[in-house]
C-alpha cells in the first residue's frame, strides 16, 4: 500500500511538473500575473481543507502573487450558493452538490481535486445499549445523518447493498450533529452517520460503537472533495486559477508528505477540535493531481443510485 | 315604485365599487407579478438565473408537482398528499391547541387582576423565548415524532393568543358588568353574554397573528429528522436544486397562508358582524 502510493505521488509529480513545463511554453500570457491576486475561498471545515490553510501558512499563494481570505461554510448547498453569487470565487466542497447544481444547469467549474475517502472515516454509529451489532441489524432503522439527499446518503446505502441489506426499509433523516447526540440517546435516531470530530466525541461522551463503515468495496478511494467556481470565474481569469490549483497542488502534496503539518493546522479551522485528537482524526487521502475521472466516478454513482437521471457528463465542468 | 328602482339602482352601484375594489387589489399584485417575471426574465444574472426562475415557470411546477392530480383527489397529486396534507394537519392541530389554551387561560387571567399580577413575568419570559431554541428539548421529550413538531407550534403561538385574549377580558365596559349584576346574571352566563364577546376582537386578531407564526413554525419543524411535511420538501429541493420546485413550496407557503387568513376573517366576520356594524354606524 505504501509502495503504491509513493509510486502514484511520484508519478504524479512526474505529471506535475510537465504540466508546469508545459504551461511555460505557453507563452508572454501566463509569465504575467494572475489577473486578481485577492481571493475569498469557501471551505467547509472538513479534514481535507487542510490544503488551503496550509498553502495559506507556507506562503504557496503569496508565492503565485495571491492573497487567499478563507471563509468557513456551513454546507454543501451553501458553497454552491455562494460562490454563484460571487461572494467567495472559490469554494471547497464535496462532489455532490457541485454536480447536482451542474445537472440543473448551473455554471461550475471543478478546478482542483482535493481528497479522497479512506476506511474507517465515514461510519455509522450505534449506540452502545442498542441492538445493532453487524451490518445486518440496520435494516429497517433509521439512520440521522447531516445530508440525507447527500455524500453520506448515497455512501451508506451503497455500502447496505454490498453488505446485503434491503436498504428499501431503512430510512434516512436530516439530523445536525449538536442534535444527533440526543437523538441517538433517546431512540430518534437508531444509528447515526459519523465522521470525525464527532466520531470521536460520540465515542468519548455516549460510547457508541462502530457498525458499519461505509467506505471499501464498491465505495473504496471515494472522491469526498474538490473547490470548484463559477464558468464565468475561470473563463475570466485563467491565470488566476493556475495560479491557485500550482499552490493547491503544493500544499497537497505537503499534507500527504506530512501527516504532523496537517495535525498542526486542522484545529486551527476545525471548531472544537483540541491539538490533542487533532492528531486521531481519520484523514483519507488529498489527491496529488488534477484527474477528471474523479469526478465523473461520483457522477456514475448518483445515477446509479438514481439521484440523477441518467448518464451525466462531466467534461462540461472538468475541461 | 321609485324607491324600488333607488334601491336597485344602490344594489348595482354598492356592486360596482365592491368588483372595483376587487379589481384594484388584484391589479396591484397582477403588476407586482408582471414585474417579478420581467426582472427574472430580463436582468438576473446568467450565473444565478436557475435560483430566480420566473414566474411562468414557478406557477406550471406548483401546479405540476402539487395539484395536477385526479378529480377523486381533489386534484392533489402523490407528492401533495404525502406532503401538503400532513403539514396542514400539523398546522392547524399545533394553532387550534394553543388558541385551546390560550383563549380560556388568557379570558380567566383578564378577569383577575391578581393572578395576572402573579403570572405575567412568567409570560412575559415565556413568549421572549424563540420556539425554534427549544426544538433540541422538544426532541429529546418526543423524538421525531408529529407530537414533537406541534409543540413546537403550539409553545410559539400560544403566546399572542394568550396575550390578546388577556388585553381582551380587561376591556370589558364596567357599565356593561354593572347592568348584568342589576340583572343578576350568573357568573357563566355574565362570562359568555359579556366578557366573551367584550374580548373577540382580540381574541380574533391573536389568532390571526398566530396563524401566520403557525405557518413559519409549521416549515422550521419539519426541517429536522422529518420524513414528510412541506419544510421537508422545501429543504430536499433546496439541496437537489431543483429550484423551481423549491419556489414552488414556496408560493404553495403564501398560498395556504393567503387562503387560511381569508377564511379566518370570513369567520370573524360573521361571528363579529354585530361589531363591524356598530363600528360603521360610529
Amino acid at each position: 500500500m505504501r509502495t503504491l502510493r509513493h509510486g502514484f505521488v511520484t508519478g504524479a509529480l512526474a505529471l506535475a511538473t510537465l504540466s508546469a513545463v508545459a504551461c511555460g511554453a505557453d507563452g508572454p500570457a501566463s509569465t504575467s500575473g494572475p489577473e486578481r491576486t485577492d481571493l475569498k475561498v469557501g471551505v467547509l471545515p472538513t479534514w481535507d481543507a487542510a490544503a488551503v490553510y496550509l498553502a495559506v501558512d507556507k506562503g504557496y499563494f503569496k508565492a503565485e502573487g495571491l492573497t487567499v481570505t478563507p471563509v468557513v461554510l456551513a454546507s454543501s448547498e451553501e458553497a454552491v450558493s455562494r460562490n454563484l453569487s460571487g461572494a467567495v470565487d472559490i469554494a471547497h466542497d464535496g462532489y455532490v452538490s457541485p454536480i447536482m447544481a451542474a445537472s440543473k444547469g448551473l455554471p461550475l467549474r471543478i478546478i482542483v481535486d482535493s481528497a479522497r475517502a479512506k476506511r474507517d472515516m465515514y461510519v455509522i454509529v450505534a449506540p452502545k445499549t442498542s441492538a445493532i451489532h453487524e451490518p445486518e441489524d440496520l435494516a429497517g432503522t433509521t439512520i440521522g445523518m447531516l445530508n440525507s439527499k447527500g455524500l453520506p446518503a448515497l455512501l451508506t446505502r451503497a455500502a447496505l447493498r454490498s453488505a446485503g441489506v434491503d436498504t428499501a426499509g431503512v430510512r434516512f433523516v436530516d439530523v445536525s450533529y449538536p442534535t444527533m447526540g440526543a437523538a441517538l440517546q433517546n431512540g430518534s435516531v437508531d444509528a447515526s452517520f459519523a465522521t470525525d470530530p464527532f466520531l470521536t466525541r460520540f465515542k468519548q461522551t455516549l460510547g457508541v460503537r462502530v457498525v458499519l463503515d461505509t467506505i471499501g468495496g464498491p465505495t473504496d478511494d471515494f472522491p469526498i472533495g474538490c473547490y470548484h467556481t463559477t464558468k464565468r470565474f475561470a473563463e475570466q481569469n485563467p491565470r488566476t486559477v493556475a495560479a491557485f490549483q500550482r499552490a493547491m497542488a503544493r500544499a497537497q502534496r505537503l499534507a500527504v508528505r506530512d501527516r504532523a503539518e496537517v495535525t498542526r493546522i486542522l484545529p486551527t479551522y476545525i471548531s472544537g477540535l483540541t491539538p490533542q485528537t487533532a492528531d486521531t482524526v481519520a484523514i483519507g487521502d488529498f489527491s496529488p493531481a488534477k484527474d477528471k475521472r474523479l469526478a465523473q466516478r461520483v457522477a456514475d454513482f448518483m445515477t446509479e443510485q438514481h439521484v440523477l437521471d441518467g448518464h451525466f457528463d462531466v467534461s462540461g465542468m472538468t475541461d | 315604485m321609485t324607491t324600488n328602482a333607488d334601491l336597485e339602482a344602490a344594489g348595482r352601484r354598492r356592486v360596482r365599487v365592491a368588483l372595483t375594489g376587487v379589481a384594484l387589489r388584484w391589479s396591484v399584485f397582477l403588476a407586482a407579478v408582471g414585474l417579478w417575471q420581467l426582472v427574472t426574465t430580463t436582468l438576473t444574472p446568467e450565473d444565478y438565473a436557475p435560483y430566480f426562475p420566473p414566474p411562468s415557470t414557478i406557477a406550471r411546477t406548483l401546479y405540476e408537482t402539487w395539484f395536477s392530480g385526479p378529480v377523486s383527489h381533489a386534484f392533489l397529486t402523490p407528492n401533495a398528499i404525502d406532503h401538503l396534507l400532513p403539514s396542514l394537519g400539523r398546522l392547524l392541530g399545533g394553532w387550534a391547541l394553543a388558541a385551546a389554551i390560550g383563549i380560556p387561560v388568557g379570558v380567566a387571567l383578564g378577569r383577575s387582576r391578581h393572578a395576572l399580577d402573579y403570572v405575567q413575568p412568567l409570560i412575559h419570559f415565556g413568549r421572549s423565548i424563540p420556539a425554534t431554541t427549544l426544538i433540541p428539548v422538544f426532541i429529546v421529550l418526543f423524538k421525531f415524532s408529529t407530537a414533537m413538531r406541534v409543540s413546537v407550534i403550539v409553545f410559539g403561538v400560544v403566546w399572542p393568543i394568550l396575550l390578546n385574549a388577556i388585553d381582551g377580558a380587561r376591556r370589558v365596559e364596567p357599565a356593561h358588568l354593572d347592568i348584568a349584576r342589576v340583572f343578576r346574571m350568573s357568573r357563566p352566563v355574565r362570562l359568555w353574554l359579556i366578557v366573551v364577546p367584550a374580548a373577540a376582537p382580540r381574541i380574533f386578531a391573536g389568532l390571526r397573528i398566530s396563524l401566520s407564526l403557525s405557518i413559519i413554525l409549521m416549515v422550521t419543524s419539519e426541517l429536522v429528522g422529518a420524513t414528510d411535511g412541506v419544510g421537508f420538501f422545501l429543504s430536499n429541493a433546496k439541496k437537489g436544486f431543483e429550484l423551481p420546485e423549491m419556489w414552488s413550496a414556496i408560493v404553495l407557503l403564501g398560498i395556504v397562508g393567503y387562503l387560511l387568513n381569508t377564511a379566518l376573517l370570513a369567520v370573524e366576520r360573521r361571528v363579529l358582524g354585530w361589531q363591524f356594524n356598530a363600528e360603521e354606524v360610529r
